[in-house]
């Protein structure tokens, strides 16, 4: 060691005092390198600050101050990345089979089934409303033969002047679309009499253009053209396939990595509302019907239309992508909450589980990487709601709807991973109304607005629309906006600052994604009082 | 502040390491005050590396020290007859215990008494009882929780090691309150040990020897410690964390012995490597401090684990409990008597919950047993692998209790290693390359791979390629062990909120 003592201590000094210095330097002289090695690593968050006050008792804010400052610190993290990720390639191709085989799983459930489409619950019409291109089953009619003028009767002589013999000639012809009549118009060469007839729809010559089949990811179809006039649609839709074979539940922090790259929450109570093992007490269901009779009647006294909704967690939207956990029983809490409230209170309930997991089928309605539903999945649900409180719903099969690509997540923040090495998830733009003028009150980005309030002159239904809810309500902010001539939509903590609001308000809804649903009793305890003074 | 942590490797370390050599370079007119600019540097240091952690905290380290160092000259016998040495010293050790007990086991203490109040106002004694056994206090005393200040039992055994020397005569009385103040918080040891006795720093608190050789070696150690640390303890405490955090009854077999064993070596690699950095970072500034641990997992009794395993504690109890209590050179069962006072003692020391106590009362049985008969039979043995597979499931099973929140929760866990069958979780949920990496070479690195290359070992240690290559070594551990540690400040806001 004797002769390498010094490179030793060299190499000591320079691991622990050249970054600080250097970190400094680049700073001041080479200012576009210290640019570079202090890319944002998407943390969404500002640096942290020193807590004086705390200082007396604790030093962890120090050590978050300079956490947030070290030196290279992102080059540090994505170099660390990208050395992890090269050394857990084997493992995951090949390692983690075995793994599975040792443990005896890697048989379980190989009878992965092809299973015909869940029937759509009846509350599905609401959006679909016989128009759906996707939905519907083309009923093709025999093309009928082009009625031929007969000819006319020779005239008798006995009869009197003699009347023209018609010699009909087709002199104009709008064709028959797939679904709109056509017609032709015949004129009689000897008198010149017009005779306009009807010519029948021919319905779609569909042609088959491509046959899906289902996989553990996409649900399989049929995809058509028309011969005629060329319009492409879907049919003979087929369930994705289940994967039921064993998948290890992997946690990192509060984020589960679950199959096809999909992640879940496992924070607070989420894996409990999964598993189905918080079924709520009669005397917690008695809870819930008290605060919920007490906010109807303070709505009722003020004319307020009043709507409850719990918003599905992701994990039972899409459980199909979890990994492989117990759950004892599908009659789950929020499923239990809602049932007792509507017999019980008779109360506007809505809890879209059902609804949003079938329309899969059409569009994904979570983003994969985030514990949050994408435009999709928010446009829909307001639409159940607007049909709950009996307004006009649109079908988003009735409006544009852009894909876009889509890989940032809250998930992949809890987790520590970079999105950049994922598959893209998907997200939609909806145009919406794009015609319709808001007038926004609030100034900033609607995501990270607690209080948002907006008017709309030329918006179809003239009243204020007051929302509670916590960030799933965010994404129904660009749609709500046009279709109330007022509307204040804000998070469930910031009631005391929207009173008025509140007492305004000629509809409430107060909702709350279900890993939050207790929050609601409180929230409604608190309109209550609100209302009622 | 950690060692394992950013404001320490560049802020703080740097700091103290160049300034320090400075005093090395700049000439003093003697050594003696070189030495004591020295010392004051290093204390200011270390006042602040505690202060650090709480300023609050600081008070009371300072009172502990003041009160050590007045009785320091209480015990002395130049100064004071026997009586009053006796006295004093009974005092001053009955203090320290007096506060070690109020930070440490207050909070204990009154879940105990809720306890016991609501069984006397007609709770269940059933109820009472496991309440107790698992801490569960009812607030009902409506008593704030005390905060415990960090290394408090580490440095509070350490003062108490002075006075007791002072008063054996086994080392000389501290005048200068700077020296004896570094001796109780000289940085390097004070949050995690290794306990240092007065006795054996006595001399280099005023007269190390501080060269590139004790800073070299300072240096090797500290760079394998900070490895062991946060490279493997760090990865494997993600496997036993993430199992614990597991709701106990979904923890199958497998997992369970995954648990069991990921947090055996996580412990092990945990406090050894900071043992190592604490020796390392001492012999950079002149201090020799003694091994901790001998590759303890290599035990094949109970006994030989104990004369392996956290050394510097097991010297402090069998020099200020089991020899004053007779030791080994008594009646059989006032031997006896001395190892269970001596291990239920090691178990109330470690921290306030009976998880602790049990740990420490299963030592004491199984070492009255070896002690009793066991240990001959273990002794003459000649397979050695079944004598290792007992130790080392005893050890495991120890560990159970001491990472486990509470005696049932501990119970649960030992029943699942060998009835609970498969569950919801298997091992493979909590693997990935770097685990398996990690779980290999914690097993090979607990001894076995140094026992089996010993000999190679001393044949070519003065290889100039194998120097070469272990000063890479060290180099690329530091290098890799501040990454992790970088990598680990990611923290990204959530958005749940809003």
């Amino acid at each position: 060691m004797k002769k390498f003592r010094g490179l030793q201590i060299f190499i000591f000094i320079l691991l622990i005092v050249l970054p600080p210095f250097a970190w400094a330097e680049l700073r001041v002289f080479l200012p576009e390198a210290y640019e570079a090695f202090s890319e944002d690593l998407g943390e969404n968050r500002n640096k942290a600050s020193i807590k004086f006050g705390e200082l007396l008792t604790s030093g962890d804010s120090l050590n978050d101050f300079y956490n947030d400052r070290v030196p290279f610190r992102s080059f540090i993290i994505k170099t660390l990345r990208q050395a992890d990720a090269y050394i857990e390639a084997p493992y995951n191709e090949s390692i983690a089979p075995k793994l599975m085989k040792l443990a005896g799983r890697e048989g379980e459930g190989k009878n992965n089934t092809q299973t015909s489409v869940a029937t759509n619950p009846g509350s599905l019409d609401v959006l679909f409303n016989g128009e759906t291109s996707a939905s519907t089953t083309t009923v093709e009619p025999e093309p009928e033969p082009e009625p031929v003028p007969q000819p006319e009767p020779e005239p008798d002589p006995e009869l009197g002047p003699q009347e023209c013999v018609h010699e009909w000639v087709e002199t104009e012809r709008i064709d028959p679309a797939c679904f709109e009549d056509g017609i032709r118009i015949l004129t009689c060469e000897n008198c010149g009499e017009e005779l306009v007839e009807n010519i029948l729809a021919t319905g779609h010559h569909s042609v088959l253009l491509k046959h899906q089949d289902a996989d553990y990811m996409n649900y399989g179809y049929d995809e058509y053209v028309c011969g005629l006039c060329g319009e492409t649609w879907k049919d003979n839709y087929v369930a994705k396939l289940i994967d039921t074979s064993y998948f290890a539940p992997v946690q990192i922090g509060d984020a589960i990595v679950g199959r096809y790259c999909w992640m879940f929450y496992a924070g607070g109570e989420s894996l409990k509302y999964y598993k189905g093992t918080n079924i709520p007490k009669q005397d917690e269901l008695d809870a819930y019907c008290k605060a919920f009779n007490d906010l109807k009647a303070a709505c009722d006294k003020k004319g307020i239309k009043l709507l409850i909704a719990m918003f599905p967690n992701k994990e039972d939207v899409y459980p199909e992508y979890m990994p492989s956990y117990t759950v004892k029983t599908e009659n789950k809490r929020p499923q239990v909450v809602a049932d007792y409230v509507r017999e019980k209170a008779n109360i506007n309930i809505l809890y879209p589980l059902d609804e949003l997991r079938a329309m899969d089928m059409y569009w994904q309605t979570y983003k994969k990487y985030d514990t949050h539903w994408n435009q999709m999945g928010a446009f829909m649900t307001l639409q159940y709601m607007y049909n709950e409180l009996g307004y006009e719903v649109t079908s988003p099969f009735s409006i544009q709807v852009e894909n876009i690509d889509y890989r940032i997540g809250d998930l992949l923040g809890i987790a520590g991973i970079d999105y950049s090495t994922l598959p893209a998830d998907v997200d939609y733009i909806i145009h919406y109304r794009d015609e319709i003028a808001v007038t926004s009150k609030t100034e900033g980005i609607v995501g990270d607005i607690p209080i948002y309030q907006s008017t709309c002159e030329s918006a179809a239904n003239d009243c204020h629309f007051v929302m509670l809810g916590d960030s799933f309500r965010t994404r129904m902010i660009p749609y709500i906006e046009k279709d109330f001539t007022s509307c204040t939509i804000a998070h469930r903590i910031y009631i005391d600052d929207i009173k008025e609001d509140i007492k305004d308000a000629d509809v409430l809804v107060l909702s709350a994604v279900v890993r939050d649903e207790s929050s609601l009793i409180d929230a409604a305890k608190k309109i209550t009082k609100i209302l009622n003074k | 502040m950690l060692f394992s942590s950013m404001t320490f490797l560049w802020i703080f370390l740097p700091i103290v390491v160049i300034v320090n050599s400075f005093f090395t370079i700049v000439i003093f007119k003697s050594q003696t005050s070189r030495m004591r600019v020295k010392n004051g540097f290093l204390l200011t240091a270390s006042l602040f590396f505690y202060a650090y952690g709480g300023v609050a905290y600081l008070g009371i380290m300072l009172f502990v020290i003041l009160i050590n160092y007045c009785g320091g000259f209480m015990v002395s016998r130049e100064r004071h007859k026997d009586k009053v040495r006796k006295a004093a010293l009974v005092c001053i050790v009955i203090l320290n215990f007096g506060i070690l007990f109020f930070f440490k086991y207050f909070n204990m203490f009154i879940d105990v008494i809720e306890n016991i109040i609501e069984a006397v106002n007609g709770t269940p004694f059933k109820e009472a009882w496991k309440n107790i056994i698992n801490l569960n206090g009812t607030g009902s005393l409506g008593i704030v929780e005390i905060a415990l200040p960090v290394g408090i039992s580490f440095y509070i055994f350490q003062a108490i090691s002075y006075v007791v020397d002072v008063y054996r005569d086994k080392a000389p009385l501290q005048a200068n309150l700077a020296s004896f103040a570094l001796y109780v918080s000289f940085f390097p040891q004070l949050i995690a040990g290794p306990i240092v006795q007065y006795s054996d720093v006595a001399l280099q608190i005023n007269e190390r020897k501080e060269n590139t050789v004790m800073f070299s070696a300072g240096i090797k150690r500290f760079c394998y410690g900070l490895g062991k640390k946060v490279i493997l303890a760090n990865t494997l405490a993600e496997v036993a964390d993430g199992i614990w955090a597991l709701e106990i009854d979904t923890i199958g077999a497998s997992l369970a012995w995954l648990g069991m064993i990921a947090y055996t070596l996580q412990i092990y690699y945990d406090f050894s490597g900071y043992s190592d950095m604490a020796i390392g970072l001492g012999r950079m500034f002149g201090f020799n401090f003694k091994e901790n641990f001998n590759y303890p997992y290599t035990s094949t009794s109970i006994q030989e684990f104990w004369r392996r395993w956290h050394i510097s504690l097991s010297s402090w109890f069998r020099e200020y409990v089991y020899i004053p209590l007779g030791g080994s050179k008594c009646p059989r069962w006032k031997l006896f008597r001395n190892i269970f006072v001596v291990f239920l003692l090691t178990g109330i020391w470690h921290g306030a919950n009976f998880t602790f106590w049990i740990w420490g009362l299963m030592y004491a049985v199984l070492l009255i047993i070896e002690r009793a008969f066991l240990g001959d039979i273990l002794k003459n043995s000649k397979h050695k692998l079944i004598n290792w597979i007992y130790t080392m499931m005893f050890v495991m099973i120890g560990w159970v209790f001491f990472r486990s929140n509470s005696v049932a929760e501990a119970g649960m866990f030992i029943k699942n290693l060998f009835i609970k069958g498969q569950s919801e979780y298997t091992i493979a949920s909590f693997m990935s390359m770097r685990v398996i990496i990690v779980l290999v070479a914690s097993v090979l690195f607990s001894g076995f791979f140094q026992g089996f290359f010993i000999g190679l070992y001393k044949k070519i240690k003065n290889n100039f390629l194998v120097n070469f290559i272990d000063v890479l070594i060290q180099g690329a551990l530091l290098l890799y062990s501040i990454m992790r540690i970088v990598g680990g400040t990611y923290n990204p806001f959530i958005y749940f909120q809003f």
